[in-house]
């Protein structure tokens, strides 16, 4: 059981690793009409609903360290914020009891914005040589959330195909 | 008889505390080193994706239309006709080359005689973009060449419109440049027609990705004239660039808060954001 759960949290790591890859791509080529995606919200609340805490931890600590290389964010942001937002979620799911797929998309689409916000105000506040656009950056939030909640349901579903009969295994 | 699941609820938090911590007290030296791993895993990533695309251009050409192919042939007999042209010149060129090659040689004597330092030489090298990261807080692009191509950190950076930044991280088989919209970029500069340096800094990238650049210190007697912006170009006493590269256009200075002198927003070339190909300036000593 130890072997295949092990399996299971890499196979999510590597899902997490392509969706990061992909988004970079998509934003590569946006880049010619000044639109970039971002879009950490999507990494962290399914580990939580398919792992245990410290395994959802480990996965969201390395997925942070990944997007921090990716998106060129002060190393150790999402390495911090991903592994924060993991327990939120955790004690979210747990005390909630929400078991709502649209409940589920509808926290990760707020916490990437708060994401959104708490990388801006790191910025401004421990890295004064980056120079931050507001405007630009807004824009990006707004246009981030808008494709957000589209993104973030296709994600939970292909999860919950791909770890339905692991997840059923580890409830009986 | 409550405590204790208080206590075990609060355990990730009190574990989050824990990490948060660790990774505060990590040394520098471990941190750069796993950002440079995750750069070395993701790297083969960038190249696999940038080849794709490239054979999908290729395969996109294969199936143009004839009309296509009648407009292209006839772009290739234009470009033929003034390489044609350019042949006939070549004598002319190559005289040239030799007159200057003896100016130079006499100019490297003179600089021992006097000894001076050795003027930095540059040896081009062409790379392709795997990926441009435009975000708001840090613009970068990858390219598909690293320290297998003696590329190095700090090696200036060029597009066919000019300077585009300078060599950030190197990995293995790809390069990390830092574009001159970001702030840390910071360079010697010139205006064309005129001698003496300014200061050229980044200024990150606005709506619509409008890249954007500051000038500043510049003496007070230039002034643009309406209508016809003022050419930044790069000064050779930065050390990475060579002598009037351009840099973008500036439309208006107005006086900085010490009064000494003005500054002024520069207009880069927005086809910085489309670029596929740049020229890596190895630097090349001649001792």
């Amino acid at each position: 059981m130890i072997k295949k759960d092990i399996i299971n949290a890499a196979i999510l790591l590597i899902i997490y690793f392509i969706l990061t890859c992909l988004i970079t791509l998509i934003n590569s080529s946006l880049s010619t009409i000044g639109v970039y995606f971002y879009l950490p919200g999507l990494f962290f609340l399914s580990a939580t609903l398919f792992f245990d805490t410290t395994k959802s931890f480990i996965i969201c600590l390395v997925t942070g360290l990944f997007l921090d290389t990716a998106l060129e964010t002060p190393f150790g942001f999402h390495t911090i914020i991903l592994p924060l937002f993991q327990v939120i979620g955790n004690k979210w799911l747990k005390y909630s009891g929400n078991k709502n797929i649209y409940r589920h998309a509808f926290f990760q689409f707020l916490s990437n914005i708060l994401i959104s916000i708490l990388l801006l105000l790191s910025i401004i506040i421990f890295y004064d040589k980056i120079q931050i656009s507001i405007s630009k950056f807004s824009l990006d939030v707004i246009l981030s959330a808008l494709i957000f909640l589209p993104v973030c349901l296709w994600f939970q579903s292909l999860l919950t195909n791909i770890f339905f009969e692991y997840s059923k295994s580890k409830k009986n | 008889m409550t405590e204790e699941p208080n206590k075990r609820a609060n355990k990730p938090f009190l574990f989050l505390g824990f990490f948060f911590i660790i990774w505060w007290l990590i040394p520098n030296s471990i941190k750069f080193f796993t950002k440079s791993t995750f750069q070395e895993f993701q790297a083969p990533v960038w190249e696999i994706s940038s080849r794709v695309e490239d054979i999908v251009n290729y395969w996109g050409h294969i199936k143009d239309s004839k009309q296509t192919l009648i407009e292209k042939g006839k772009k290739v007999s234009r470009i033929n006709s003034d390489i044609e042209i350019q042949k006939i010149r070549a004598d002319e060129l190559n005289n040239e080359i030799n007159r200057l090659k003896k100016i130079q040689d006499s100019l490297l004597n003179l600089n021992k005689i006097i000894n001076l330092d050795p003027k930095i030489q540059f040896e081009p090298e062409i790379a392709r973009v795997s990926v441009r990261k435009m975000s708001s807080w840090w613009q970068s692009f990858t390219i598909r060449k690293g320290n297998d191509h003696l590329i190095e950190k700090g090696n200036g950076v060029l597009y066919k419109g000019g300077i585009l930044g300078r060599v950030s991280t190197v990995n293995n088989k790809s390069a990390s440049v830092e574009l001159l919209t970001n702030p840390n970029f910071r360079i010697v500069a010139k205006f064309s027609n005129d001698s003496r340096p300014v200061t050229y800094q980044g200024n990150g990238i606005g709506l619509g990705g409008k890249l954007q650049g500051i000038v500043s210190d510049v003496p007070h007697d230039i002034i643009p004239k309406s209508g016809i912006p003022l050419k930044l170009i790069s000064s050779s006493l930065g050390g990475n660039f060579p002598n009037g590269i351009p840099i973008g256009k500036v439309y208006k200075l107005e006086t900085e808060e010490n009064g000494l002198f003005k500054k002024g927003k520069v207009v880069l070339d927005s086809k910085i954001n489309e670029i596929l190909e740049i020229t890596v300036l190895k630097t090349k000593r001649n001792d």
